[in-house]
C-alpha cells in the first residue's frame, strides 16, 4: 500500500496531466483572468491544477503581480524612456513646423 | 495685427510654433511605440499638431498641454489601426519565441520546460512601491517582444482598451486575442524574471 502510494506520489504530475488540462492550457485562462471574467469551470480548473502545479501558482502570481503593477504605474509609462535615439529627424521637425507656421496664420 | 489677435486667443494655450521643440520627440516616442514604424508615427505625430491646432479654441485648460496632446494622439493611433484593419498580421511568427516554453512531446506534453519554468521570485512587484527602475525594465521587455504582441500588449496594459475594442480596432477574434496577451504576458514575465527577480535560490526544489 505504501508502496502503491509512493509510485502514486512519484508520478503524480504525470497522473494531474491526464486529468487537468496543461500548463500550456492552465496559463492560458491564467492569463484570461486578468482581462475577462472566466467560467466557473476554468477557475475551478485552475485552482485544481495550482495545488499540484508549483510552476503554474508562481506564474499565476508573478503576471498578476506584474499586471497591477502596470496598472498602477500606467500613467507613469509614457515618461519613463528617455530614450534620445528615438528623435525626430531634422527634416520632419522642419516640415512641421513649417506646416503650423501655415495653418496658423489663416 | 490680426496676426498677434489670433495667436494670443487662447490663455491656455503655449504658441503653437513651440511645440515641435515642446512635444515632438515625446509624441513621436509614443506613437512609435503604438505602431514600430517610422513613417507612419511621424504622420501621426504631424496629424496630432494639425488637430491640436484646430481644436485650440476648444482646449479648457483642465489638463496640461501635453497631456491633452497625448490623448489626441492615442486617439489618432487607434484609429490608425481601425482603417488599416490588417496591421497586425496574424502569423505563427509572432509566437515562435514561446514555443519553448512548454514540452512540445512526450507523456509531458503541454507541461513546464524545467529550465524555462518560472522560478522563485527574491521579492514580488507588489513590493516594489515606487521605483522608476522596475518600470523601465518592464518597458524594455515589453519593446523586446515580437511587434505585434508588443503593440497589442501596451495598448490593452497601458492605455487601458479593453478586449472587444481590441478586437473591433484590430478586427480579430475574442480567441486570437486571449492567445497574443497569454504569449506576450510568457516573454514578459520570463523577462523580468531574468533582468529584475534574479532568484537567488535557483533550482531549490522545495516551497
Amino acid at each position: 500500500m505504501n508502496k502503491l502510494l509512493e509510485l502514486l506520489m512519484n508520478n503524480l504530475a504525470r497522473i494531474m496531466n491526464k486529468f487537468t488540462p496543461s500548463c500550456d492550457a492552465i496559463t492560458l485562462k491564467i492569463s484570461r483572468t486578468l482581462d475577462n471574467s472566466i467560467s466557473l469551470k476554468d477557475r475551478l480548473a485552475i485552482r485544481f491544477h495550482v495545488i499540484f502545479c508549483k510552476f503554474c501558482r508562481r506564474y499565476e502570481k508573478q503576471i498578476s503581480g506584474l499586471h497591477n503593477y502596470l496598472l498602477r504605474n500606467a500613467s507613469k509609462y509614457d515618461d519613463i524612456t528617455e530614450d534620445d535615439s528615438i528623435q525626430l529627424s531634422e527634416d520632419i521637425r522642419l516640415k512641421i513646423k513649417k506646416r503650423i507656421k501655415e495653418e496658423n496664420i489663416d | 495685427m490680426e496676426n498677434s489677435l489670433n495667436k494670443n486667443d487662447s490663455e491656455h494655450i503655449s504658441n503653437p510654433e513651440s511645440w515641435v521643440d515642446k512635444y515632438g520627440n515625446y509624441l513621436y516616442r509614443i506613437a512609435i511605440q503604438r505602431t514600430k514604424d517610422k513613417n507612419l508615427a511621424e504622420d501621426l505625430v504631424q496629424e496630432t499638431f494639425m488637430s491640436a491646432l484646430k481644436g485650440r479654441h476648444s482646449f479648457q485648460g483642465k489638463s496640461s498641454e501635453k497631456t491633452w496632446m497625448v490623448s489626441i494622439l492615442k486617439n489618432k493611433i487607434i484609429d490608425n489601426f481601425r482603417i488599416n484593419s490588417k496591421y497586425v498580421g496574424l502569423d505563427n511568427e509572432m509566437f515562435e519565441e514561446t514555443f519553448g516554453f512548454f514540452q512540445k512531446e512526450g507523456a509531458m506534453k503541454g507541461n513546464w520546460n524545467t529550465e524555462l519554468a518560472p522560478q522563485k521570485w527574491s521579492d514580488s512587484p507588489d513590493d516594489v512601491l515606487e521605483s522608476n527602475e522596475l518600470l523601465k525594465t518592464l518597458h524594455m521587455c515589453i519593446e523586446k517582444m515580437p511587434k505585434q504582441l508588443s503593440i497589442i500588449f501596451t495598448i490593452k496594459e497601458i492605455d487601458g482598451l479593453n478586449t472587444k475594442e481590441i478586437c473591433k480596432e484590430f478586427d480579430i477574434s475574442m480567441s486570437n486575442l486571449w492567445v497574443i496577451l497569454h504569449r506576450a504576458r510568457l516573454l514578459m514575465r520570463s523577462c523580468m524574471e531574468k533582468n529584475w527577480f534574479t532568484s537567488t535560490i535557483k533550482g531549490q526544489l522545495n516551497e
